[in-house]
C-alpha cells in the first residue's frame, strides 16, 4: 500500500527525519509512537505532500508520489486528518464534508451552474456519500450547524469524516484523540475500528500509547527523526530504545546530543 | 415571504424610469453597470483574499473590446458582447494567473503592474487602440430594431444584465465550484487536501471576476458612447474595490447595496455642497471602522446597540 523508502528531510540544518523507511501493507492498521518533535508530523507531510522530501522515494500502491501536491494525492487514495484541525470554520458540518466529496464528482462547472442533469446527479451522489460519512462519525444531527461552533470532540470527528470523504485507501490520522475526555477518546477508538473494518488502511500518530497498542497490529517509533523499532506493539513498548526516547536512559544521564 | 419581498424589490426597480427624473435613472444606470465589475472582485478578493487594483483596467478591455469591434470593424454591438467578456478573461489571466501565486502586498503591487501595462497599451499603440483619442461615436446598444439611446431604455439594459449576472454569480457561490473555492479561501492546505486543485480554483476565480469586468465594460462603453484610456486609470479599480470591500465582498447583496449607496452618494451629500467630498470620506473611514466586513454586518451591531429583532447573514 504504502512505501516509505530512506527519506531525509532538513529544515535549516536540522534533521527532521533521516533515512525513515518504512512500509503499511494494504488491510494493515499502523501506529507511529515517539515523544514530541520525533518527526511524527514531518513524516505525514512528507506522505501527504505537503513537504517535500530531501532524499528518499515514497510509493502508493507502487507509484512514486513524491514530489505530487497534495491535491494529486488525494486523488491517488490517500486522506489525512489533521491534529490541529483545520476545518472550514464559517462551513456547515455538510459542506465541509462535500468538499471533500466533490473528489469523485464528474461534470464540469459549466454544468453545475446550470444544474444540467449530469451534474444535478453528481452533486445529490456528492451530498448523499457527505451524510453517509457524517453518518458513520455520529454527526448527523449537526449538519447544518457551522463547523466553528461545534464541540471540540465534534470537531475531530468531522476531521475524519472529511478525510473519509474523499474515499480514502490509505487514511492518515494524526492524533485523533489529542485533547479528549475518557469518553471521547472511547467514541475516537471504536469510529477508527469502524473506519478499519470498512476496508481503510490506517496509518496513525497517537500521543496515546494505550490507545495505539490497543487499535496497531504493528508499532513504529521514531525518535529525532530516526525509525528506533518497527514491529508488534508489546515488542516496541518494551524495546530499550523506545523507553529510552521517553524516559531518557536508564543510568540516568542525558545522553542525548542529537538536537 | 423572501419571494415575494425579492419580486417587490425587483419590480420595484423596473419602475424607477418611470417615475424618477431622468438624473436619478442616469445614476441608478451607473449603479447597475458598476455591479458588475464589483460582484468580479467578490469573486476574486472574497475566495482568493487577493485585493485587486487591476480591475478598472480589465473593465476598460471590455469596453474597448466592443468600441473597436463595433467602431472599426463593423460588428452590431449584440455581437461584440460576448467577445468583450473573452478578452477580459484573456487579458486578465494572462497577465494575472503567474500573479496568483503571489498574496498579500506582493499581489496587489502585481495587480497595479498589471493595470499599468493594460493603460499603456490603450494608450500607446495607437493602431489599434487610437491611442489618447480615444475611440468615438460607439452605436448605441439595439435589440433588433430597438435602439437603447435615452438613460430610460438603456437602464433596462444594464438592469437586465446586473440583475442575470446577480443570480448567475449566485448560482456559482451555491456551486461545487463556489463550495471548493469558499474552501480553498478558509484553509488552504486543508481543501488541497480535500483534493481541491488550489491552483486552477483560484485562477478559475480570477477569470470569473474579468468575465464580470468585460461585461460591465461591455455596457459601460454602449452608455458612454465613447471610451477613453483616462476612463480607466486606477479610479475606477479604487472606486470598484472600495464598492466591493463595503459589501463584504463575500456577500452578493451586500455588494449591491453598497455600489447603490456609494454611487449615489454624490447625489444624497448634495446639502452638504462643497464639503461634499469630505463627507464622502468620512462615511468611508467609519465604515472601515465600524463594519469593516461589510454594510451587511451592520445588521447585528444594530441589534445589539437598538435591540431589534432582526439578524442580517452576510
Amino acid at each position: 500500500m504504502l512505501l516509505v523508502d530512506n527519506v531525509s528531510l532538513s529544515f535549516r540544518g536540522l534533521r527532521a527525519l533521516d533515512g525513515v523507511s518504512l512500509s503499511i501493507g494494504a488491510g494493515e492498521m499502523v501506529g507511529i509512537i515517539g515523544p514530541n518533535g520525533s518527526g511524527k508530523s514531518t513524516l505525514f507531510n512528507v506522505i501527504s505532500g505537503i513537504y517535500r522530501a530531501d532524499a528518499g522515494d515514497v510509493r502508493l500502491e507502487g507509484k512514486s508520489i513524491a514530489g505530487q501536491g497534495p491535491a494529486e494525492i488525494v486523488g491517488l487514495g490517500l486522506a489525512r486528518t489533521f491534529q490541529n484541525k483545520r476545518l472550514f470554520g464559517n462551513m456547515t458540518t455538510l459542506e465541509n464534508v462535500m468538499v471533500a466529496a466533490f473528489r469523485n464528482q464528474r461534470g464540469n462547472a459549466f454544468g453545475d451552474v446550470f444544474a444540467l442533469p449530469n451534474s444535478r446527479k453528481g452533486r445529490e451522489s456528492s451530498e448523499g456519500l457527505a451524510r453517509e460519512c457524517l453518518n458513520l462519525v455520529g454527526l448527523s444531527d449537526l449538519a447544518e450547524s457551522l463547523a466553528r461552533d461545534l464541540p471540540f470532540g465534534a470537531q475531530n470527528r468531522l476531521e475524519i469524516a472529511r478525510a473519509l470523504a474523499a474515499k480514502p485507501k490509505l487514511l492518515l490520522l494524526d492524533e485523533p484523540a489529542a485533547g479528549l475526555n475518557p469518553s471521547e477518546r472511547h467514541d475516537i477508538r471504536s469510529l477508527v475500528e469502524r473506519v478499519f473494518s470498512s476496508g481503510v488502511s490506517v496509518l496513525l500518530v497517537e500521543h496515546d500509547v494505550r490507545l495505539v497498542t490497543g487499535l496497531c497490529s504493528r508499532v513504529i517509533a521514531l525518535d529525532h527523526g530516526v525509525k528506533i523499532a518497527d514491529g508488534l506493539p508489546a515488542d516496541v513498548i518494551a524495546d530499550r530504545r523506545v523507553q529510552e526516547a521517553y524516559f531518557g536512559p536508564e543510568d540516568g544521564i542525558d545522553a542525548d546530543t542529537a538536537a | 415571504m423572501k419571494t415575494a419581498m425579492t419580486f417587490i424589490g425587483i419590480g420595484a426597480l423596473f419602475l424607477i424610469p418611470a417615475v424618477a427624473p431622468a438624473y436619478l435613472v442616469h445614476i441608478a444606470t451607473f449603479i447597475a453597470i458598476y455591479t458588475l465589475p464589483v460582484i468580479g472582485l467578490g469573486f476574486l478578493t472574497g475566495f482568493t483574499n487577493r485585493i485587486s487594483l487591476a480591475q478598472g483596467a480589465i473593465f476598460g478591455v471590455g469596453a474597448y473590446v466592443t468600441a473597436l469591434l463595433t467602431t472599426q470593424y463593423g460588428w452590431s454591438p449584440v455581437a461584440a458582447f460576448l467577445p468583450s467578456i473573452i478578452g477580459a478573461v484573456l487579458v486578465a489571466t494572462v497577465l494575472g494567473a503567474p500573479a496568483m501565486r503571489l498574496a498579500g502586498l506582493y499581489f496587489v503591487m502585481a495587480t497595479i503592474a498589471i493595470h499599468q501595462i493594460v493603460w499603456i497599451v490603450l494608450m500607446n499603440w495607437i493602431d489599434l487602440t487610437n491611442g489618447p483619442q480615444g475611440v468615438r461615436s460607439i452605436p448605441p446598444l439595439a435589440i433588433g430594431s430597438l435602439k437603447l439611446e435615452t438613460p430610460h431604455t438603456y437602464y433596462y439594459a444594464a438592469f437586465g444584465a446586473a440583475l442575470v449576472s446577480f443570480f448567475l454569480a449566485r448560482r456559482i457561490v451555491s456551486s461545487r465550484l463556489g463550495l471548493q473555492l469558499r474552501a480553498l479561501s478558509e484553509d488552504e492546505l486543508a481543501s488541497a487536501m480535500s483534493g481541491v486543485p488550489v491552483y486552477r480554483a483560484k485562477v478559475v476565480a480570477l477569470a470569473l471576476s474579468a468575465a464580470w469586468a468585460g461585461a460591465g465594460g461591455f455596457l459601460y462603453a454602449h452608455y458612454m458612447r465613447f471610451v477613453h484610456p483616462e476612463m480607466f486609470t486606477l479610479e475606477p479599480s479604487i472606486l470598484f474595490l472600495t464598492m466591493a470591500m463595503f459589501g463584504g465582498y463575500r456577500s452578493l447583496i451586500g455588494m449591491v447595496i453598497a455600489t447603490a449607496v456609494l454611487e449615489s452618494a454624490t447625489e444624497f451629500l448634495r446639502p452638504f455642497g462643497e464639503f461634499r467630498m469630505i463627507v464622502y470620506g468620512l462615511i468611508l473611514m467609519l465604515g472601515m471602522m465600524f463594519f469593516p466586513k461589510g454594510v451587511l454586518t451592520l445588521g447585528p451591531v444594530w441589534h445589539r446597540w437598538f435591540g431589534r429583532s432582526r439578524s442580517a447573514n452576510a
